[in-house]
């Protein structure tokens, strides 16, 4: 819709549509996707809309209202969320250990580094890093099996692409006086970088590592669905069993998490700002 | 060596006074991890053991060569197609439910706050808005989908409202922080000389804030192919379901060809989003 | 004594009609240094002045092996510099200490780690790996920087410092070098008087014990003319005179300082404080 009002607006200023308009044809093409979208989906909108469908949503949201609250069920939550909060800190550990590994040898840190394994190390982040969580759990179900080790694994490994990205872009952009200061001693690489690039930059790299145990945290929450232990695995389970009372205790138990994870960022962000 | 440098020299000015303190953190720090390891049942040395090094290094050897047969090439290029369309329609949706959201809850368009305070049932009604957004964001576009999977059924409309619903939410809430951010004295001024709540938005909000806007949408969507591709693991249609298929099945080359054709659709669709984001400027 | 002295330190510089630009500079732009010729026995003490832009840290630059040269010859210890292998240059490089006029110092660290950075060059790096996790040598440091009455500051992080004890802390860096030529830029830039004479004294008396050779380039031209036996001149990157201190005249000077005298009479220009904070990558949140 606000492509819409941009087009508009050139509109108003200029002739009303002309052709070298990149923004008229590029909203065109939106528009055409958009329709495109909806004819191609069989979303069976009428289902959707029928008094049957909104009979079912009406008792789905009632079962909803009834929450188990059995201090069993109530441990066993607690239980899983801890599992959950100790899914993203052991996969946000790993990833950023192995991500500033990798982010070394693929950046290239000053005017004269030959960089030789920049490419492939590179290749390799990305490659990591394009495929979502969920995707690497179900692939490691197969060697992991199920439980709250092969989520862990998948955050890290996800988590590793995105982290030894963003820290290498650190590397690449530090200042380098001081670098460049130890390296005309003739001091090895190595060494530059534990005493020059790294205290320069590592206040960066902390606080994207806890950028990303954030969204770890919220990501662990329904790793499970695909069976990698968490609030996500018991989710599936009740679901799929149809106990909605279970189910609806679990649901809120989710949206709690992730509302103070949000509330504790947010707070953390504003302390930090100060 | 190690007990060489760590032995403390007498001078206690020479001595360091931050050691105690990091001594302190790294040992508390393993003592919160040691549960964690357990917690998360930690044992890499499982992926290690015969008969799991067997399943797996049969199903990486499958990887190659990835599976291509035209037909099941077909397969794939009709399910990738579903996953654009699936955020696509999911995004179109999300701005139909953002956009009159954030008209209420913005307070630059606040007719009532135009004489001081706002009065107390716009008030309410803004607070309510600014709780469903809260809401509807916080959950995840997965949980979403897997409760409209059981309510609407197996197929595209789950991930279609799961998407429009969360991205709804995000949405709502940035626009919201856009609008109220830049300049207000435009649309003060044309609501004060008595326009409508629509045309001072119109007229003394979009135009300084399209191009973040529309940006901004633009990314979500990019973000909506990522979790569209995805949804379909429950069974929400798209790359997601044909995926989870191959996998239960140990078909290691389809998911080998899945995964490119994954891996291009999320680069695609990266770089389509950085050049509309550069056009719209 | 002199004798004594090359035993221990047989580290001569020469450069022959050596010609470098500046790294930044235009393809237009006029060459740093032109057509310089000198040598520098090993142990001797030169200040090197001139107006801004004259080219005295390009010449540092070029003896620390920092600058590569466009034509000419560096000889270092004997050996033609950029003639040499790239591990070979490193171990070269480790015999050079360059203390440039903004110590760029990382500011966070803390005092005695940017110290003992120093002396990474002979160390192993599994030793200054151990050293980052527990400080040694903190005595040789805190002595370092008693010589600048700084050893209060040992534990200090370097951006709570000002100005001045940043630059003071670099000086003090080159006491725990291994290196045995100094090469100096502009050390008392930040300095009141009172400290930039000690500053100066404690780094030529500390020189002179272990036989260093010691290169600074000055603004004081009354520091130079009195502390150092030798003085070098340069002017549009050329050398003007190079002569013992006692035969610089006030009619030299003049002529090097030609509209450029204010500089003669004031101090150097204020440093600017500590470099600007590397700005954050911008982060995309898809959730």
């Amino acid at each position: 819709m606000a492509q819409k009002g941009h087009a508009m607006m050139n509109s108003q200023a200029n002739p009303w549509f002309r052709w070298n308009c990149s923004v008229c044809w590029v909203t065109l093409g939106l528009v055409l996707l958009t329709i495109l979208s909806f004819l191609t989906l069989d979303l069976q909108l009428g289902r959707l809309f029928s008094v049957d469908s909104a009979k079912r949503m009406g008792r789905f949201l009632g079962e909803l209202l009834s929450p188990d609250l059995r201090a069993i069920f109530l441990h066993k939550l607690w239980i899983a969320g801890l599992e959950t909060l100790a899914m993203s800190a052991v996969g946000t550990i790993l990833a950023a250990f192995f991500g500033l590994l990798l982010a070394i040898p693929a950046s290239k840190s000053h005017a004269n580094d030959p960089a030789h394994w920049r490419f492939l190390c590179r290749l390799v982040l990305n490659g990591l890093r394009s495929i979502p969580e969920l995707v690497w759990a179900a692939l490691i179900l197969i060697s992991a099996g199920l439980g709250p080790f092969a989520g862990t694994l998948a955050l890290a490994l996800h988590t590793t692409g995105v982290l030894g990205r963003l820290f290498s872009e650190s590397i690449e952009n530090a200042p380098q006086g001081a670098a460049q200061a130890l390296r005309v001693q003739g001091v090895s690489e190595s060494q530059v970088f534990l005493y020059a690039t790294l205290p320069t930059i590592i206040p960066q790299l902390m606080s994207y590592t806890f950028y990303r145990w954030e969204n770890n945290i919220r990501a662990a929450a329904v790793l499970g669905v695909v069976g990698g232990g968490g609030l996500g695995q018991m989710l599936a389970f009740h679901m799929g069993l149809f106990q909605m009372q279970e189910t609806s205790s679990i649901l809120i138990a989710i949206i709690l998490l992730v509302v103070l994870v949000d509330t504790m960022s947010y707070i953390a962000r504003r302390l930090m700002s100060r | 060596m190690v007990t060489a440098t760590l032995v403390q020299p007498s001078n206690p000015a020479l001595r360091d006074p931050a050691w105690t303190g990091r001594l302190f953190w790294f040992i508390a720090l393993l003592i919160l991890l040691a549960p964690a390891l357990v917690a998360t049942e930690f044992r890499p040395w499982i992926l290690l053991e015969p008969d799991n090094l067997k399943v797996s290094s049969k199903f990486l050897g499958d990887f190659f060569p990835p599976e291509t047969n035209p037909e099941f090439l077909l397969l794939i290029a009709k399910e990738a197609w579903r996953t654009i369309a699936i955020a696509t329609a999911g995004t179109f949706l999300a701005l139909v439910l953002a956009i009159p959201m954030t008209l209420i809850s913005t307070r630059v368009l606040s007719i009532s706050s135009l004489s001081g305070r706002m009065h107390l049932l716009p008030f309410a009604v803004r607070q309510v808005i600014r709780w469903i957004l809260i809401i509807l964001r916080s959950v995840p576009e997965l949980i979403w989908a897997l409760v409209f999977v059981r309510v609407v059924g197996l197929g595209p409309a789950a991930g279609v409202l799961a998407i429009g619903l969360t991205y709804s939410g995000m949405l709502g809430k940035v626009y919201t922080e856009i609008l109220e951010s830049g300049e207000h004295h435009v649309a003060t001024n044309l609501m004060r000389n008595g326009s409508s709540r629509l045309q001072a938005f119109f007229y003394g909000v979009l135009p300084q804030n399209s191009t973040e806007l529309t940006s901004y949408t633009v990314y979500r969507w990019e973000c909506a192919i990522r979790a569209s591709a995805v949804l379909g693991f429950v069974g929400a249609g798209g790359l997601g379901q044909q995926l989870d298929n191959s996998m239960r099945m140990f078909n290691g080359g389809e998911v080998a060809t899945i995964l490119i054709v994954f891996m291009l659709l999320v680069g695609l669709a990266d770089l389509l989003s950085a050049w509309l984001r550069k056009v719209m400027q | 004594m002199p004798n004594q002295l090359s035993a221990r330190n047989d580290f001569g510089i020469e450069l022959s009609d050596v010609t470098a630009y500046h790294p930044a500079a235009t393809a237009q732009a006029p060459p740093a240094i032109q057509g310089l010729s000198l040598s520098i026995e090993p142990g001797e003490h030169v200040a090197v002045i001139g107006p801004s832009g004259s080219g005295k840290t390009s010449l540092l630059l070029v003896i620390a092996a920092a600058l590569k040269v466009k034509s000419g010859k560096v000889l270092l210890n004997h050996q033609s510099v950029w003639e040499l292998a790239t591990r070979k240059l490193q171990e070269l490089r480790g015999n050079l200490f360059f203390a440039p006029q903004t110590p760029p110092l990382p500011p966070r660290q803390r005092v005695i780690t940017a110290l003992l950075a120093a002396k990474l060059p002979r160390q192993s790096f599994f030793a200054s790996l151990m050293s980052l996790i527990y400080p040694r040598d903190s005595k040789e440091a805190s002595e370092a920087l008693a010589q600048f009455d700084l050893a209060d500051k040992l534990w200090q992080r370097v951006d709570r410092l000002s100005g001045g004890e940043r630059q003071r802390v670099g000086l003090a860096r080159a006491l725990l070098s291994p290196a045995t030529v100094w090469l100096i830029d502009e050390p008392l830039s930040a300095l009141d008087p009172t400290r930039a004479r000690q500053a100066m004294d404690s780094l030529i008396t500390h020189a002179k014990d272990h036989g260093i050779t010691l290169i600074t380039s000055l603004h004081q031209v009354d520091v130079a003319t009195s502390k150092f036996p030798r003085v070098i001149g340069l002017r549009d990157g050329k050398l003007v005179f190079d002569l013992p201190s006692s035969e610089v005249s006030k009619e030299l000077l003049a002529d090097l300082y030609r509209q450029h005298e204010h500089e003669l009479y004031q101090n150097a220009p204020v440093l600017p404080d500590s470099p600007p904070e590397p700005a954050p990558v911008k982060i995309i949140h898809c959730r």
